[in-house]
């Protein structure tokens, strides 16, 4: 019996001392791998540390005479570090360092470098080309990022919707607008806040889009609504009486977000009527958010309309101050949607109040 | 005569342990080489293209994401802003408020821009009463079912109610999914549609960074006990479930982040709400019927589909949290006993629930009672320190190599943790969690196989921090 034992113990324990071997020396290769990894990542640092700045010299609005000399006689090695800092320089600089960024980047050879790397067959390495030349914004680049926009991997057009975005020449917008009809909701979202970032300039060619593109038109009034301003109001009162309703609710979302003047808190009212119920919905909204206290009865009168219509009107009318609340007060004391809705939203009054 | 009798017991059943811990270990290490190969071929299948096309196509089936959310306040704001940010064509967010007593409802309101709406979908599966819909004027994708306070089955029942879309994804409220979850989680019903149920691991939040409602970047946590939480969830799910799903014997589907076809959750009738392990419950029910109906079905987990969760620091939270585990696992298995061993369900019947009554369910017995029965029999002579030797190597010996291995998997197919340290910690967690740990554990779930037999059913308080910037049986639910 003891034998027995003694023989299943050794039998055991070399077999878990094999497995035990196996994982150590496969733990060993992997912890050696990771060591190799951090030491090229503090490699990296040091480098870092050395050149940036070398890089720093040429921020301030008069840089040293001599920085950009300095940072052309730098070692040939050691660029991808170099282009590492210019791009992180880049990130959150503007005005007239972004020029002088992108002259470095140009003697130093990186724009070549990044041009080149548009062809990688590694998309990573397209993608963070396209990225570089977006943010050193390589105008001289253009149809090659136009091109990245239909590139295969979804990283590598997301890339260039952001560098064309960062561009901002009036043919960046134009091609951004044709994409706003990507199959990708993600590149679609990208697309639209690209432009928002380009701001009220691109209202004109957003409006000649949505006239030229009646499929876009709702898209494009939505976006007019966050990037157009004052100035774009008459082009989008144009589609307030539009045959299709989804522009037409577009339009009054638009002004919505803009905000009323009076001509525009006339169209609202006017949209109350509308038989569409999106329509109602987003005339309510532009009244509730345009703070005219005016609007209180309008609003009151379509809390038992339609639930995105009367939804609209009750968070119009706790936007609207003491006369909303009190319009609220009366409706919430009855039964049915629109005291629902009065008694949810005296109800996030009151906790407003708690937690102002 | 009655001391040999007692000898002879004592030694049977010393041997019998010793083939219990042999098989235990054996398993998961064949499990571990099993999950090995698996994951290298998943990863060659599934390129980055691949799931661009999925995300890009028109065919991919819309997706509505069940939220239950009791008390969930500290919470459910970040969680949901992270939920409604996630890359995938179509799917809505249903947050089921099962009767919070805290703020929960009003911050979703008041957040997200919600109103009330009228109560349309009609009461398919039964439920607690449904006190209103609340559907957001900013954020299309997102319904709020508010109901009166049924437990998290219910909840789950009721958004599957309310639910539009053909597949639904079950989650926790304070877990978090990566941006591409939902786009890898459907892949299994892409390929086969037969799939009903599939399954994404839960990783451990605790030690990351989070910034607005997502992941930033994955540390360990600081707290051993999450520690030791994190080699055990890297051995459940990276090595127990690929492999057990290889074997087409998978059981469990973690309540933290399931995705089911939405007829197929009706068929079996939902949720059960009478047991704290719902999650294992209603798998294990859906292998039943569509076992009994013959008709061909699938369920499988995917190890890339990530979905974070925070787990206890506290002792007392975990002990609850296991012996709830524990409890739910013994409820399922009695509830469906019929099945043990009945050549009609197969693989399930045959191999996989035989497999969770012997390791799973009645482990804590088997190994107190091992553990107590040698601690006396070497007390009184009865038993030479060889066979402790050996017990001891096939064990707990035995089990700290299967940890490491589970480590040095992750390591090898997914890297997730960054640091070197990282690595040498969660080596050294995995070796050490069989000296102490693993027995605290045990204890847990004795007490909660003791409650099971008392016929306790409540679930017990899981006290969340809720995330910061920068921030069951042994096997996770």
């Amino acid at each position: 019996m003891t034998s027995l034992l003694e023989r299943s113990r050794d039998i055991v324990a070399v077999v878990l001392a094999v497995l035990a071997g196996t994982l150590l020396v496969t733990l060993f290769g992997l912890v050696l791998w990771r060591a190799i990894d951090e030491l090229r990542f503090l490699r990296r640092q040091r480098l870092l540390a050395r050149y940036r700045p070398l890089v720093d010299a040429l921020l301030p609005p008069t840089p040293e005479p001599d920085a950009m000399r300095h940072l052309v006689e730098s070692s040939r090695r050691h660029r991808g570090i170099l282009a590492d800092l210019i791009l992180a320089a880049l990130r959150l600089t503007t005005g007239n360092v972004v020029a002088r960024l992108h002259d470095a980047a140009g003697a130093l050879g990186l724009i070549d470098r990044w041009t080149t790397s548009l062809d990688d067959r590694r998309w990573w390495a397209r993608a963070e080309a396209v990225r570089a030349l977006g943010l050193v914004r390589a105008q001289s680049c253009g149809d090659r990022l136009l091109r990245a926009l239909d590139d295969a991997h979804e990283e590598v057009r997301a890339a260039a919707v952001d560098a064309l975005g960062r561009i901002g020449d009036p043919w960046c917008g134009l091609a951004l607008l044709t994409r706003l009809r990507d199959e990708s909701r993600h590149q679609r979202a990208r697309v639209v806040e690209a432009i928002r970032a380009l701001g009220p300039p691109m209202t004109p060619m957003l409006l000649t889009h949505a006239r030229e593109q009646p499929s876009d038109t709702a898209m494009t009034l939505d976006i007019l609504g966050t990037v157009g301003g004052t100035a774009a109001i008459d082009g989008v009162l144009e589609w307030s009486d539009a045959a299709d309703p989804a522009v037409r609710a577009a339009a009054l979302r638009a002004i919505g977000s803009i905000g009323l003047d009076d001509r525009c808190f006339f169209y609202a009212l006017r949209g109350l009527d509308d038989t569409d119920p999106a329509v109602r919905g987003m005339a309510a909204r532009a009244l509730g958010r345009s703070g005219r206290q005016t609007a209180v009865p309008y609003l009151a009168a379509h809390l038992d309309d339609e639930w995105l219509v009367a939804a609209h009107s009750a968070t119009g009318l706790r936007r609207l101050g003491r006369p909303g609340a009190a319009a609220l007060e009366t409706r919430a004391g009855a039964t049915g949607q629109g005291a629902d809705l009065a008694r949810q939203m005296l109800w996030e009054l009151e906790f407003l109040k708690v937690g102002a | 005569m009655f001391y040999a009798v007692l000898l002879a017991l004592v030694l049977t059943f010393e041997g019998m342990l010793l083939v219990y811990f042999l098989t235990l270990n054996s398993l998961y290490l064949l499990f571990t080489i099993i999950a090995f190969f698996e994951l290298r071929q998943h990863r060659r299948r599934w390129t980055a293209r691949d799931l661009d096309v999925v995300v890009r196509s028109p065919a991919t089936p819309a997706i509505s994401l069940i939220v239950p959310a009791y008390n969930e306040e500290a919470t459910i704001g970040q969680s949901l802003r992270s939920l409604l940010l996630l890359n995938y064509p179509e799917y809505e967010v249903v947050v089921v408020n099962d009767g919070s007593t805290d703020a929960t409802l009003r911050t979703i309101v008041t957040d997200f821009d919600l109103v009330r709406a009228e109560v349309r979908h009609p009461r398919i599966l039964g439920t607690e009463v449904v006190r209103g819909i609340y559907r957001s004027l900013t954020h299309r994708e997102l319904v709020v079912v508010d109901k009166a306070n049924g437990g998290k089955a219910d909840a789950i029942n009721a958004g599957v109610n309310a639910a539009k879309h053909p597949l639904v994804c079950v989650i926790d409220a304070d877990s978090l999914l990566e941006e591409h979850a939902l786009t890898r989680a459907v892949l299994p019903f892409i390929e086969d549609p037969t799939t009903i149920a599939a399954g994404g691991i839960v990783r451990i939040a605790n030690g990351c960074r989070i910034q607005d409602g997502r992941v930033v970047g994955v540390g360990l946590p600081t707290s051993s006990l999450a520690c030791f939480q994190v080699t055990e969830y890297l051995r459940a799910f990276l090595a127990g479930r690929v492999a057990q799903s290889v074997l087409g014997g998978l059981l469990v589907i973690s309540g933290a982040f399931g995705l089911f076809r939405r007829d197929a959750l009706i068929a079996v009738g939902g949720f059960s709400t009478d047991t704290v392990g719902e999650d294992m419950e209603v798998i294990v029910r859906m292998h039943r019927l569509f076992r009994e109906r013959g008709e061909k079905y699938r369920i499988v987990f995917r190890p890339d589909p990530v979905c974070w969760t925070e787990v206890p620091e506290r002792l007392d939270t975990l002990a609850r949290q296991r012996n709830r585990w524990q409890r739910g696992t013994l409820q399922t298995l009695s509830r469906h006993r019929h099945m043990l061993l009945n050549p009609r369900y197969g693989a399930i019947g045959m191999c996989a629930i035989p497999y969770y009554l012997i390791f799973e369910a009645l482990a804590p017995i088997v190994e107190a009672a091992g553990y107590l029965v040698t601690i006396a029999a070497l007390a009184l002579g009865w038993l030479d320190w060889t066979f402790a030797e050996l017990l001891f190597l096939a064990a707990v010996a035995y089990g700290a190599l299967i940890s490491l291995a589970a480590v040095i998997l992750e390591e090898i197919s997914f890297r997730r943790y960054p640091r070197l340290l990282d690595l040498l910690r969660l080596a050294t967690y995995g070796v050490i969690e069989n000296f102490g740990y693993r027995q605290l554990t045990l204890w847990w779930r004795l007490r909660g196989v003791l409650d099971f037999m008392r016929g306790r059913a409540e679930w017990g308080t899981m006290t969340r921090r809720g995330f910061t910037p920068a921030g069951t049986s042994s096997t996770p639910h």
